[in-house]
């Protein structure tokens, strides 16, 4: 059974109580939330999502509350609550959908210890993976959502899950978080494009989310192994261009992009090593998504190593 | 009052707990909360019984696992490069609380969650081992004016200090309670006592006797009970740990009486025996039962603490707890400084919180 | 007489380390610290001789002028003062007089 199988009023009743609880890649996530803004959004962006019993083991609770005290009364809030504690400042309640994606994020990123996380997107095609760490601004997620879109599956777009038995790369599945431009850019590149109510003046800029092509949530459970380390960086007017990179730079620049390298220790160093042993590194310059899909496609024709 | 689901786990504690699916969610976020997860990984471990636990709450508990080894190299390390900044140091330089269990090799450090490394020197020596400390990088961030005095004049320790490049955090006392407290004791008291650390020439820790009393009058004076659990799961495994030490329990009488510190040694026994049984020998007993305030006193603070110590956690909570902490939190700080410093410094950080990027005038 | 104490350099005590390499690039992880280097090949021939056994500076500097035949022993000698000292502040190596 998917959301989308819930008539609406049976998940506004289940947000605003006991919770709302779904399958997001290996996770199982209790939402719980009064917010209306979050039910609408969460109704388009989650609907192929697996709903889960209530009698699985959920391993995070996350409540999206409306703000308490003097401020409701003059603008309403959204506040993130874990176990009973406020974890972010408030937000205005019309960011409460992004919320709910940062805070997702956080309870993984905080508490994920059985991967390598790295803070990058991953894509894949026939098995093999690209991951895509980069700062903010660098238009990863731009490309990636173009990407995903002309013949890529989307593993995730911010967090990679790294088994820390064999590197293979579990996808995580949730929607690609989209700013400013890169909003407009992907409306002209995917027509069909879904995205959530565009949300202005986050710390971010301006927030929407880009719904995950159903056919990739299907394959959920399908591990990938890595096979390219790529850091994009959108360049203006540049062609696209990719330039081999050092691995033990590259291994650093990943461990600097992780959230828990530090964490893991001496695992931590194993995993990353044996993904930068299966993988090329490159940077890799862009400004046309079109340019950029053509240099992926001739990538994934390159016969797997030996 | 009934205990909670994190507490019973260590009220039978060689007994397999049956929990359903929804149990370990709640006792996972009680663990969390308390921070008291690694504690109950290490203890499922210990006793073999993780293949017991269902895939989910076993895959947290094994990430619980991993956080807290990670963080005991952490610790090791950050002892290592004080104790060579501390190296032409006139000291002694004691290590407090989880750095002095784990360098010491004691049972209680195993599954803990760290946070900072609390260091204590004699009075005298603070400015100097401040000095030496920021030579190797350790620096004070605190700008404003009120909390240095705060700190230097009215509590027993300095402001935090954060290394420049690891962000791992000092906290120097030149006691184990504020100048201002009502029980307040002498550094130099528990520096005559100190015991040496192994391999680590200059580094001390408290003798036996003055390390439980320190957990004793640190968890009923700082305030902070969300911890309070896991203070008096500290304080247990130290009472278990010296023990067999043949002179340790009339010492720790003899001590407790000579640094007035016998009502914290009250309470805190009489909370261990409420959750897990008294651990004092018998023809002590009465010994400890004098040490404690008067009938009236007893029966209140056992109330309040009883509440406040359960986990900061939802599931835990009562109608009265949200009063019980605020009223211990209130009693922490007039027990630490007097009544008329007490208001305008809960007032002042009332503001601070609401406020925090006010500059102070 | 007056005697000159002579620096020895060795890997830290503390320390616990992992190596990975790839052709001739070197990754070093300390597993106490939990600090991840990225080394030149002459850092890490150094560090690697320094793990084995503690040295002054001049056996590290013969070590490493058979392993480079071509290079200039001045030069060489000025490059391993400066390694030694990276390798110091970076936490990995101690100074002891003898």
């Amino acid at each position: 059974m998917i959301l989308a199988d819930l008539s609406h009023a049976v998940m506004r009743q289940r947000l605003c109580g006991t919770g709302l609880v779904l399958k997001i890649g290996p996770f199982a996530f209790r939402i719980i939330s009064p917010i209306p803004s979050l039910h609408a959004d969460l109704a388009v962006l989650y609907a192929d999502y697996p709903l889960l019993s209530d009698d699985q083991f959920v391993d995070f609770t996350v409540t999206i509350a409306s703000g308490t005290g003097w401020h409701r009364w003059f603008h309403r809030q959204a506040v993130f609550c874990f176990d009973g504690s406020d974890i972010f400042v408030p937000l205005p309640q019309d960011h409460a959908f992004p919320l709910l994606e940062w805070a997702m994020n956080w309870c993984i990123s905080m508490h994920a210890h059985q991967y390598l996380l790295l803070h990058s997107a991953v894509i894949e095609r026939n098995g093999c993976a690209v991951i895509m760490p980069a700062p903010p601004g660098s238009g990863k997620s731009t490309l990636c959502a173009g990407l995903v879109h002309r013949g890529w599956r989307l593993l995730s777009d911010e967090l990679a899950l790294i088994s820390l038995t064999d590197a293979s790369i579990s996808p995580l599945g949730r929607p690609i978080s989209l700013k400013n431009q890169s909003v407009d850019v992907i409306r002209n590149y995917v027509p069909k494009a879904v995205l959530s109510k565009l949300v202005r003046e986050t710390s971010k800029g301006s927030v929407s989310l880009l719904k995950v092509p159903t056919e990739h949530l299907r394959r959920i459970d399908e591990v990938a192994r890595p096979r390219w380390v790529i850091f994009p960086k959108y360049v203006a007017q540049s062609s696209a261009q990719l330039t081999p990179r050092s691995k033990a730079n590259s291994m650093l620049e990943l461990g600097r992009n992780s959230f828990n390298y530090m964490v893991l220790g001496h695992t931590g160093f194993n995993v990353l090593s044996q993904v930068i042993d299966a993988c090329d590194c490159y940077d890799f310059e862009y400004s046309q998504l079109d340019d950029a899909v053509a240099v992926f496609d001739a990538l994934a024709k390159q016969k797997v190593r030996a | 009052m009934s205990s909670t689901l994190l507490e019973r786990v260590w009220v039978a504690p060689d007994t397999l707990p049956t929990l359903t699916l929804k149990e370990w969610e709640l006792v996972l976020g009680q663990a969390r909360q308390a921070r008291l997860i690694a504690r109950l990984a290490t203890h499922f471990l210990d006793r073999g019984w993780m293949s017991d636990v269902p895939d989910g709450p076993r895959r947290h508990l094994a990430s619980a696992l991993r956080l807290a080894e990670r963080q005991q190299h952490e610790v090791r390390w950050e002892v290592d490069c004080l104790c060579r900044a501390l190296r032409p140091i006139e000291g002694p330089v004691v290590l407090l609380k989880g750095a002095a269990y784990l360098m010491a090799d004691f049972s209680t450090a195993r599954g803990r969650l760290f946070a900072d490394i609390d260091l204590m020197v004699p009075k005298p020596q603070i400015d100097a081992v401040e000095g030496a400390l920021f030579a190797a990088g350790w620096i004070c961030d605190e700008q404003d004016a009120y909390n240095q005095r705060y700190y230097r004049e009215w509590m027993h320790e300095i402001p935090p200090l954060r290394h420049v490049q690891r962000n791992s955090y000092i906290d120097l006392h030149h006691t184990i309670t504020p100048p201002t407290s009502r029980f307040h004791v002498d550094g130099a008291f528990l520096c005559s006592r100190v015991q040496p650390l192994n391999g680590y020439p200059g580094l001390f820790v408290l003798a036996p006797a003055d390390m439980v009393l320190h957990s004793a009058v640190h968890l009923f004076q700082e305030g902070e009970f969300g911890h309070g659990l896991r203070d008096l799961l500290d304080l247990q495994d130290l009472l278990k740990q010296f023990s067999w030490q043949p002179k340790f329990w009339p010492s720790l009488l003899e001590r407790a009486q000579e640094l007035d510190l016998g009502i914290p040694l009250y309470h805190a026994i009489f909370h261990i025996t409420r959750l897990w049984g008294n651990p004092v020998p018998e023809p002590l007993r009465t010994g400890i039962e004098a040490m404690g305030p008067s009938t009236l006193a007893r029966l209140l603070m056992a109330w309040m603490l009883g509440l406040a110590l359960k986990p900061d956690h939802p599931s835990c909570d009562t109608r009265w707890t949200g009063l019980a902490r605020w009223m211990l939190y209130v009693r922490s700080h007039a027990l630490r400084m007097p009544m008329r410093l007490v208001v305008p410094h809960l007032l002042r950080k009332a503001w601070m919180q609401r406020f925090p990027e006010t500059k102070s005038t | 007489m007056a005697v000159v104490a002579t620096p020895f350099y060795r890997l830290r005590t503390v320390c616990r380390l992992h190596w990975k390499s790839w052709n001739d690039e070197y990754v070093v992880f300390d597993e106490t610290s939990g600090q991840t280097h990225q080394l030149s090949s002459v850092h890490a021939f150094v560090l690697h001789l320094l793990t084995e056994n503690p040295h002054t500076q001049s056996p590290l500097v013969s070590a490493l002028l058979l392993a480079i035949p071509s290079a200039d022993a001045f030069t060489l000698t000025e490059q391993v003062q400066s390694v030694l000292r990276e390798l110091e502040s970076s936490g990995l190596v101690d100074v002891v007089l003898s």
